[in-house]
């Protein structure tokens, strides 16, 4: 069983779309969608959920109103500026749950509460079984949530079987990136020839080298700009990073994405270069 | 009513044009203070002020614990208190994990012994190019750090209300974005139209309704075929639409080079004038609606 | 000795390894005077955040003398360097019984500090 995460460091590269149509010609395969912030893989894989659980990420603090004596010493000590002035009342989107305001107010009139920050789900799509989680707005994106997507995403490849677990990663280069590679028998690096693309690539790699994962390039939208789009391939190579395949810019993929369809079904050229990634992780992964 | 306003933009994600509006409009403006608080991964300067390492910057700085060993008895209250895992007790020594610190103060407070003093760490830095133009700041979180607010806190005090102000947010939902929006005059959110866009632009906006932003919708990579997924979702829900950027190749090639295309393309950098005046009146408006 | 290895569930030496350290169910306890195994529970993995450092303070206060896992995240790197824990990398072992073999074979390489300045 090989695990493979799909990442980009900048937003809007064509990560997800590129997995959707990656899944599609896969075998066998679990997909994780570990893009919980915003999460939109299963607009493509429209995936049917058969069971949803809670996620209680955080801790607020909560108040008593009988026991509050309005001394205002948790609005004192507060740092983070999330007890309001005139009333003492918890600012929930501003409280980080840290515990200060419990830990000073005389009357004990604060406690910290787990609460729900999201929900993970199990579905099914026509390509695999799906693990998908959501984030509730304003709730901040930890790697656990994350990490219960991955291991879940685990546990069903291993329960059934799978030969392929397809991880669609967070963007960026912080902790929930982190949380998706870990563990991962290879890296996808989907980019664009940009300079803003290429400078949050740079800073990506540096995260794939220090898991010692292999790496590959694919390169979305290559025509838009060959000049930048060479000098990532030269770098990527320095870095011994494969180029996978490049991706034309494409109406076929903006329309097929506009009707909710995946490019490889639409487009053999593109169908062809997809393959041919798959051909390419068979080999490096040398899965049979 | 002010004369001039501050405004702040807005996507569910990244990648769709946030950038691309920011600084096409703020090249299009006179007076104008732009402000890049997408500090986890900040690309404005790319296209106002690609030197921008070399300008002048101020550190933004954050509390950690210290710990005295002298005085400290291995009590473990500091480790217990901590929410965090930023302090474990290892051999009776009590080891502080700074970038998981979240510079709450607690274990200070606690501990019994008055071991705990605390010392400065830098968390960001703020970055500043005045323009003849443009008043350009970049807020730039450090890497390995992860708290984005206090850096977009710091950067909005540089915020001057004689000139026009843009905002460029961190995409999505969650604190760095609403921290980087709260006390703007308005929103203006970037969609594009795909499912995809209109399912974070769903996101965004019932994000915006439950903190009450008055916001309005532009549409990057607009299509003839595709706009009425965005524009019939808009309509529903009496969101106005105040500008289409289209689908363009040119615009697309002039972004990859870091180039900003109001002066490539006829007529925009009018439209990007009017586009200000528009968002002025939709927020002069909504300020009349509140004080009815 | 007493040696940790990550484990799936509170089983005995024919148990899976768990793929992390930080958010791993359970520790196996292996003492190597007598190769008996008890599993612990680790309450680290639960957290929001900062569960390497938590499985750590665990593995210290079990007074462990080598822990072992796939890959360790440099803040419990450190931690357990600074409890003076023998801290060691698995391979391609699959089970309980296959890492604490190979640890008593002298297999298990030392492991290096992960990515730095990420966290």
């Amino acid at each position: 069983m090989k695990e493979i995460t799909v990442i980009s460091g900048k937003g809007g590269t064509g990560k997800t779309t590129f997995t959707a149509n990656l899944a599609s010609l896969m075998d066998n395969l679990v997909i994780g969608d570990c893009d919980v912030d915003a999460p939109n893989l299963h607009l493509l894989l429209n995936p049917v959920n058969i069971s949803e659980e809670i996620h209680k990420g955080a801790k607020l603090a909560v108040k008593n109103q009988d026991l509050c004596i309005d001394c205002g010493k948790c609005y004192d000590y507060c740092r983070f500026n999330a007890i309001t002035a005139a009333d003492y009342q918890v600012k929930n989107l501003k409280c980080e749950g840290c515990g200060v305001c419990v830990e000073v107010c005389p009357t004990d009139a604060l406690k910290l509460e787990a609460i729900e920050t999201g929900s993970l789900y199990q579905a099914e799509s026509k390509f695999g079984e799906m693990i998908h989680a959501r984030l509730i707005p304003g709730a901040d994106t930890s790697g656990k949530l994350v990490s219960e997507v991955k291991k879940k995403a685990s546990a069903v490849a291993k329960q059934k079987n799978k030969d392929w677990i397809l991880i669609d990663g967070s963007p960026g280069i912080g902790c929930p990136v982190i949380a998706s590679l870990t563990g991962s028998d290879m890296a996808i690096l989907v980019t664009e020839p940009t300079l803003s693309g290429f400078s949050d690539l740079k800073r990506v790699i540096e995260v794939v080298k220090h898991f010692k994962i292999p790496a590959g390039l694919v390169i979305n939208k290559f025509d838009l700009n060959e000049k930048i789009g060479d000098r990532i391939e030269r770098y990527c190579k320095e870095e011994d990073i494969e180029l996978l395949t490049k991706i034309p810019y494409s109406r076929v993929i903006v329309e097929s994405l506009q009707k909710g369809e995946l490019f490889v079904d639409n487009d053999q050229d593109l169908r062809a270069r997809m393959t041919s990634v798959i051909a390419k992780l068979n080999t490096k992964l040398e899965v049979e | 009513m002010k004369q001039e306003i501050s405004l702040s933009i807005l996507s569910g994600k990244g990648g769709t044009g946030k950038t691309t509006l920011a600084v096409n409009l703020a090249l299009a403006l006179d007076n104008v203070q732009l402000l890049d608080a997408d500090v986890e991964e900040p690309n404005d300067y790319i296209f106002i002020s690609p030197e921008i390492e070399k300008k002048e910057k101020e550190s933004v700085m954050r509390l950690i614990p210290e710990i005295d060993e002298d005085k400290c008895t291995a009590c473990r209250k500091c480790v217990d208190f901590c929410e965090y895992n930023a302090l474990a007790m290892m051999l009776d020594n009590v080891l502080v994990f700074e970038e998981v610190c979240h510079s709450c103060g607690g274990c200070k407070i606690v501990c019994p012994e008055n071991a705990i003093t605390e010392k400065e760490r830098e968390l960001g830095k703020l970055y500043h190019d005045n323009q003849a133009k443009i008043d350009f700041w970049q807020g730039e979180l450090n890497t390995g750090e992860e708290k984005a607010v206090p850096v977009i806190e710091k950067l909005k005090t540089k915020i001057d209300h004689s000139r026009k102000v843009i905002i460029d947010s961190p995409p999505g939902t969650t604190c760095p974005t609403i921290e980087a929006i709260t006390d703007t005059d308005f929103t203006v959110v970037v969609t594009e139209p795909s499912s995809f866009g209109l399912h974070d632009l769903k996101m965004v906006v019932e994000m915006l309704n439950e903190i009450r932003q008055p916001f309005a919708v532009v549409i990057n990579r607009a299509e003839a075929d595709s706009d009425y997924l965005i524009e019939d979702y808009c309509q529903e829900n009496e969101i106005n639409i105040l500008l289409k950027i289209p689908f363009s190749r040119k615009i697309a090639e002039l972004y990859s080079n870091g180039k900003p295309f109001l002066d490539e393309l006829e007529g925009w950098r009018a439209k990007f004038k009017e586009l200000y005046r528009e968002i002025r009146e939709e927020a002069a408006k909504d300020e009349r609606n509140n004080s009815n | 000795m007493r040696i940790i290895i990550p484990a799936v569930e509170a089983g005995d030496f024919e148990t899976e390894i768990h793929e992390n350290f930080g958010r791993a169910d359970y520790f196996a306890v292996v003492d190597s005077e007598n190769d008996e195994i008890e599993f612990i529970e680790n309450n680290a993995a639960a957290q929001s955040s900062g569960a390497g450092v938590g499985a750590a303070q665990v593995c210290a206060d079990q007074k462990a003398d080598v822990v072992t896992a796939y890959h360790f995240g440099p803040k419990a790197y450190k931690a357990l360097t600074a409890a003076g824990i023998e801290v060691l990398d698995l391979t391609d072992q699959k089970l309980i019984k296959d890492a604490y073999h190979d640890y008593q074979a002298g297999k298990l390489a030392e492991a290096e500090a992960g990515p730095g300045g990420h966290h």
